[in-house]
């Protein structure tokens, strides 16, 4: 079969777009082998929704054995506390949301002075679909004594030495019973995968992954924050900025909770572009308040102009920004910058931390534009 | 035997003793908890290697003093603030996530009784009476014990600090994974 010029060139075009946009097998990108820490590519942040084969992967001890009797135990400060498994949750009313899980330490790669931990670049990030049961109403069950106070959380991972601590989360009530924190077991419609938490997760929109609990085993009322590592010494963050490099007692930290905004352009530095009708394509979002706009700069920030957003707009839930352009042969400088709802924009630079947490700085590209 | 190597190792031998090479090292005070792709992505000065490296021992990291002197001061020279980031590895997601995901059995179903008797024999003296770890690692509650084809070819190969056990047959090593998915998790917090 013959085929003009321009059906070949479009074939090819759609062929490289879809190598490019991962259309074939899914791909990961690995931070870490043992336990797996991997990373979504750049490429598939151009969509609403990441495949659940290429969802960033993490935790810090791997996964338990896969367990669907597993049950879930309510208790703590209840009137009735109970048990039950994903079987029996799954006969419960279902409620499906469409949120962010990102990795407290995505963009730690960037950080600058560099702090100890996973150097994530930009994929410890997707959105999904999680359905299942609302926390408030299996609590509501159990009868709680308490209306303040905290929601311990903990999972079945055990840590490769005894003396390492069991990961474990405080959750503020306040937000455990927010109509959009689950318990749940689908992700993206099927049933979660084991490096996603088979067989039950929690799911807190807008509020970091570490609060996210995998292989969930307890969901304990209490009055006070929970103890221990993980919850006084691990995931803090300075109240307000401090100087980079300066080192911040835990006591002076608070927990890492909301999201701050942040948008991530789904082409990497250094890629070269054809001339003529090219996008700016990415994703944005922010845990504060829904999106408001994300402006893209196609000459390092020197002027700027709004791009178009598609999908539901949403506390901790990413749309995507679309900005058309003509590109012309040279070097075009791209920046995306994403402000939300509170008013709050994406600072130019990264705010240091410790730990190197909820880096958000503008995202800045250099691409070549050659035929 | 494999206490006694693991003694061995961490005994003090004066000193005029020359410094155990680097990769060595890294091997028996990082490899059995995680891989050292996490400790080779790392850009910290010796400061800042000191405390993690205080925070891992803490945690189980088998190193004496002089070691983790001599790591945070050659870790920092390889790998300071200002050196490069490794490139990723680009790889099937597919297999990466059925990698930890349960496989059909291909050793007979054993007797919990006898892999107890195996595992005091040859395991517990690293892995600890409850299995949750000491020199070696936990093994309660891993996805290796759904897969046992693999779990059979390191045991009998060994791997870092743990040393082969090539005689087992496979009904001994069925014996052994029966036991080990009989065991229970840990206390929580």
């Amino acid at each position: 079969m013959k085929l003009a010029r321009r059906e070949l060139l479009a074939g090819a075009a759609a062929l490289g777009a879809a190598r490019v946009a991962g259309a074939s097998a899914p791909e990961l990108l690995v931070l870490n082998d043992y336990p797996q820490a991997l990373e979504t590519p750049l490429e598939y942040f151009d969509r609403l929704i990441t495949p659940t084969d290429a969802f960033f992967v993490r935790s810090h001890f791997g996964p338990p054995r896969l367990d669907v009797r597993r049950p879930l135990k309510i208790g703590g400060l209840v009137e009735k506390p109970y048990e039950l498994t994903a079987a029996a949750l799954e006969k419960l009313p279902q409620v499906t949301v469409t949120a962010v899980l990102q990795c407290a330490g995505n963009g730690r790669a960037f950080v600058s002075p560099p702090v100890p931990g996973a150097q994530w670049r930009h994929g410890a990030m997707g959105q999904a679909t999680w359905t299942g049961v609302r926390v408030r109403d299996l609590l509501a069950r159990a009868r709680p004594k308490v209306t303040r106070g905290h929601l311990l959380t903990a999972g079945a991972d055990l840590g490769p030495k005894p003396q390492v601590p069991l990961f474990h989360r405080s959750l503020p009530l306040e937000r455990a019973l927010h109509p959009d924190t689950l318990v749940a077991t689908r992700m993206n419609g099927q049933p979660l995968p084991l490096e996603h938490g088979a067989p039950m997760r929690l799911v807190v929109p807008g509020w970091a992954g570490d609060h996210w609990l995998k292989w969930l085993t307890e969901l304990t009322v209490s009055e006070v924050e929970g103890d221990g590592f993980w919850v006084k010494k691990a995931y803090r963050i300075p109240p307000t900025p401090v100087p980079p490099g300066t080192k911040v007692a835990p006591e002076q930290m608070e927990p890492v909770a909301v999201m701050p905004v942040k948008a991530v352009i789904a082409r990497a530095d250094g890629a070269v572009i054809t001339p003529g009708p090219q996008e700016v394509v990415g994703v944005a979002f922010s845990g504060v308040a829904a999106l408001a706009k994300v402006e893209v700069s196609l000459d390092g920030g020197r002027s700027w102009r709004a791009a178009e957003l598609e999908g539901q707009p949403g506390v901790g839930r990413w749309q995507v920004f679309r900005a058309r352009f003509e590109a012309k042969p040279g070097v075009v400088t791209v920046v995306a910058r994403a402000a939300d709802a509170s008013g709050a924009v994406q600072p130019e630079a990264g705010v240091w931390n410790p730990s190197g947490y909820f880096f958000n700085a503008q995202h800045r590209v250099t691409w070549t534009v050659a035929a | 035997m494999s206490l006694l190597v693991a003694l061995l190792l961490l005994a003090d031998g004066g000193a005029a003793e020359a410094k155990m090479p680097l990769p060595q090292l890294l091997t028996q005070a990082c490899a059995s908890c995680h891989s050292l792709k996490l400790v080779h992505q790392q850009r910290l000065t010796e400061a800042q290697w000191k405390g993690t490296l205080a925070k891992m021992r803490g945690w189980g990291a088998l190193i004496d003093d002089d070691q983790a002197a001599q790591l945070a001061e050659q870790l920092a020279a390889a790998q300071g603030p200002s050196a490069p980031l490794p490139e990723l590895e680009r790889v099937d997601a597919r297999a990466r996530l059925s990698s930890v995901e349960p496989t059909a059995p291909t050793l007979p179903k054993g007797d919990v009784k006898r892999g107890s008797a195996l595992f005091v024999a040859r395991c517990l003296a690293c892995h600890g009476p409850d299995a949750r770890g000491m020199i070696g690692v936990n093994l309660v509650q891993r996805p290796i014990v759904d897969r046992d084809a693999e779990l059979a070819a390191f045991v009998r190969k060994g791997r870092g600090l743990m040393v082969p056990n090539a005689d087992l047959t496979d009904a001994q090593l069925g014996d052994l994974v029966s036991f080990l998915k009989k065991l229970p998790a840990g206390a929580r917090p």
